[in-house]
């Protein structure tokens, strides 16, 4: 039984990292016709396997094996996407177990893209790769400001922040955010990334960390 | 020699007297009186790119996509937030613009009847995969390469077949009036391209090559802007047959890097870098890295253009550090025929 439940970890960790998200998928094509990470959840799930394992031993294995590829780009965004969302073919059976407190989430992070920016794609990835590890995510979305990020916090005081920006020209605004964040919740990280932020920008500006992609966070946190 | 046969000789390697100069989209004042004491060699026009229901750029709204804009209040081109083929099933009656309606080309004759010693180009945004994800969205662009890559295909061929009339057009009005065509395609992140060299190879290159060919049909040469880190896309840009790339962030390529592997093959049109160096507003990183430029990406017979990025205001760069930029560049014009 337990050889059982540790193949099927192994083969759900696989379908993470393929993308393949249900036995209908017609993606990818070498596994066509095969079960999905959705069926085999399910399949854990009725095997009694803890929900908890599932999401560590499973869905965040499968993730970090994709989030690995990518950091050493020898994977892409498309496969990135493709693999959350196969992960959220999973989650949906997990959820109830959220719910219900038998999966602990691993902390509550608020993303925004800052003021002045529209860009959202690296924020999305970011929200994907964190909520596959199990933390609950509040997206604020995009043309975010301190007061939206402060009034979130006093909504989620245990929670940490992602800010994200693509324009030099909105990257600054990273600076202020982060002064009335700190200056009310002292105590609260921040963290930043995106196409124009660097290590010493982070540095100047008093956050907590830059991270260049969602692979380098998720390891950090 | 007038300003035409200088940029076309640093386009096709014939050994150009100088550095040809590409300075058009000028946005304030005090540039357009920096910009007098530099040579100016190409002409260049936007007015192709004119919607109907305003400039995107000024006027966020429907595009003649139907492609929804918006900007917030920082000064930059704004983007696009809502896409009409997000729906796949939406495709079968979706229109798209008529490529020879005249409002696209109205206004061209006035922009390039004066100054015929000068290179002339005319820009069409917005090229293959950026029109694709604007019309499909971003996220489901990259996903449907691999969900639904027949859906893509159509799309593709739909923008593609759209590209080629309105430039078949604008050739039957302009002829050899025209000498260039400038088209945008942002491939890459800050690190790797957006997607594999295989979907680009699946997707994209043959339908570049027929559009390419159709262009050097008409006698004009492809001027491609491609943002990010594209390096491993730059050999396909080569094959299909990009004749000039306009790539604007020479640190994330790696200036050395990029000059040791396609200096010779492949002219290149561009600035100090728009995002790593010219924010800074530091003079002496300008002008070592326009001097690492030349050094690098040009050749004895030519093969660099150099280019003003245009919108100052929106990358946070000042003029004056864009003056030190142009001093810089023109000090090397002459960097090969000493």
């Amino acid at each position: 039984m337990y050889l059982l439940m540790s193949e099927l970890l192994k083969e759900l960790a696989y379908c993470i990292e393929r993308g393949k998200a249900t036995k209908e998928s017609p993606y990818p094509p070498d596994l066509k016709e095969k079960d999905g990470a959705s069926e085999i959840t399910q399949q854990l799930l009725e095997n009694g396997t803890p929900p908890d394992d599932i999401l560590k031993l499973g869905l965040m294995v499968g993730m970090g094996n994709i989030g690995d590829k990518f950091g050493r780009g020898e994977a892409y965004i498309p496969e990135l996407l493709i693999a959350a969302k196969t992960m959220n073919a999973s989650m949906d059976h997990l959820k109830p177990f959220f719910e219900k407190g038998d999966i602990q989430r691993m902390g509550t992070m608020i993303l925004g893209t800052v003021t002045g920016d529209l860009h959202d794609i690296g924020k999305n990835l970011v929200r994907m790769v964190l909520e596959g590890d199990g933390w609950k995510v509040v997206d604020l979305g995009t043309d975010v400001g301190a007061d939206k990020f402060l009034k979130a916090l006093d909504e989620n005081p245990e929670a940490n922040i992602c800010m994200s920006a693509l324009l030099t020209t909105t990257m600054i605004n990273m600076e202020s955010i982060t002064k009335d964040i700190k200056s009310r919740y002292p105590d609260t990280k921040v963290f930043i990334g995106g196409a124009p932020v660097t290590q010493s920008f982070n540095d100047s500006i008093g956050s907590d960390g830059y991270f260049p992609d969602p692979h380098s966070l998720t390891n950090h946190l | 020699m007038i300003s035409k046969e200088i940029v076309t000789r640093a386009i096709e390697f014939k050994k150009p007297p100088r550095l040809p100069f590409f300075l058009g989209g000028m946005w304030s004042d005090k540039l357009k009186a920096i910009i007098k004491n530099f040579p100016n060699d190409v002409c260049d026009t936007w007015e192709m790119d004119r919607q109907v229901n305003g400039w995107y750029f000024d006027n966020p709204t429907l595009d003649d996509w139907n492609c929804i804009w918006a900007k917030t209040d920082v000064e930059n081109m704004g983007q696009v937030v809502g896409h009409p083929l997000q729906d796949w099933a939406k495709f079968d009656s979706y229109k798209m613009p008529n490529p020879k309606n005249p409002f696209y080309f109205e206004r061209i004759e006035d922009e390039i009847k004066d100054g015929d010693d000068k290179y002339k180009v005319i820009t069409t945004h917005f090229n293959l995969f950026e029109r694709l994800h604007m019309l499909h969205g971003f996220t489901e662009t990259l996903t449907d390469f691999y969900m639904e890559p027949e859906k893509i295909e159509k799309v593709l061929d739909m923008i593609l077949r759209y590209k080629i009339d309105l430039l078949t057009e604008a050739h039957r009005r302009f002829g050899d009036r025209i000498n260039g065509v400038f088209m945008t395609d942002d491939w890459g992140t800050q690190n790797n391209t957006f997607v594999s060299a295989d979907i680009f190879k699946q997707f994209f290159f043959d339908r570049y090559k027929i559009l390419f060919d159709t262009i050097h049909s008409f006698g004009w040469h492809v001027i491609l802007h491609s943002c990010g880190r594209v390096n491993d896309f730059v050999p396909f840009f080569i094959e299909t047959g990009v004749d000039v790339v306009n790539m604007q962030q020479p640190q994330a390529y790696g200036i050395e890097e990029l000059g040791a592997r396609f200096a010779g093959k492949i002219a290149f049109l561009t600035t100090v870098d728009i995002q790593a160096t010219l924010p800074k507003n530091n003079p002496a990183e300008v002008r070592q890295e326009a001097r690492d430029l030349v050094k690098n990406w040009s050749t004895t017979d030519g093969g660099l253009i150099v280019f003003n990025y245009g919108d100052s205001e929106g990358i946070g760069v000042t003029d004056d550090i864009a003056e030190v930029m142009f001093r810089e560049f023109y000090d090397l014009r002459n960097y090969w025929n000493k």
